[in-house]
């Protein structure tokens, strides 16, 4: 719970719903697109991390 | 009355009624979603309202209401921190109140509502601490810790995602030609080239 990482997926979750609803106006594509973003804000924040984890390898 | 005709994704063209965009605009400005309930569209001012509301107020829960607040010192160390209230003042209502309890403080009075988003006084040194020495900004950093820092992420990112439903209010959604929809006119250009004659035959 003291983790910053468990604070990043509420504000993830509520940052793609919001940002689908400006896309789309029926549910089912704000919903898609949503989890699209979702999962591709994920995978670049990973890919960040991992850059960051093998610099701080070489230090 | 503005109307906007977008195409989702599921290729159905849906009429939005904006109504009086500027109202929608100002009332979504006050509080994320009530534009949009102004203008009938229910299920998106739920998600706004839940969203983007629910972060800034979950926000500014984790730092007890103090991560917000207009800085009235008169020599700031920073502009950045001085000018950190724009930066919140995506969401309308609780930055008028922060501007509010800023008033109050400078003609001398009393924070109203327990000092929530009040600004710091500096000169005061709250009891039960060990740095009385300190302003309150330290000690309210010193008391919520990382907390102090979500919160003020938390409360940011709300504010901004504010002004991306704040023109959707203003204009609908920001629809772009979907990709299925582009993949099915070129199959179809493909598979039936002599339905398509070029221009000028």
């Amino acid at each position: 719970m003291d983790s910053y990482y468990f604070y990043l997926f509420p504000l993830l979750v509520s940052v793609s719903l919001a940002y689908g609803a400006t896309r789309h106006e029926l549910m089912k594509p704000i919903l898609e697109h949503s989890f699209r973003f979702g999962m591709w804000f994920i995978g670049f924040v990973a890919v960040i991390y991992l850059i960051i984890l093998m610099i701080s390898w070489s230090l | 009355m503005s109307k906007t005709n977008p195409t989702t994704a599921a290729d159905e063209t849906v009429e939005i009624d904006l109504r009086n965009p500027a109202i929608a605009g100002a009332l979504t400005w006050l509080i994320p979603g009530l534009g949009h309930l102004y203008q009938g569209r229910f299920a998106k001012s739920v998600i706004f309202f839940v969203c983007i509301f629910g972060t800034y107020c979950f926000g500014l829960s984790l730092a007890g209401g103090h991560a917000v607040y207009a800085d009235m010192s008169p020599a700031p160390k920073s502009r950045f921190q001085k000018y950190f209230i724009l930066c919140q003042s995506g969401v309308g209502a609780p930055s008028i109140l922060a501007f509010a309890q800023r008033r109050i403080v400078l003609s001398g009075g009393e924070p109203v509502l327990g000092g929530l988003m009040a600004p710091p006084n500096e000169s005061d040194g709250s009891p039960g601490y060990e740095f009385t020495d300190r302003g309150t900004l330290a000690q309210w950093h010193y008391h919520y810790h990382r907390f102090f820092e979500i919160s003020t992420v938390y409360v940011t990112v709300a504010s901004f995602l504010n002004i991306l439903a704040i023109y959707d209010a203003l204009a609908g959604p920001v629809v772009a030609e979907p990709e299925e929809k582009e993949e099915k006119k070129k199959a179809k250009k493909e598979d039936n080239p002599g339905e398509n004659p070029p221009d000028g035959d």
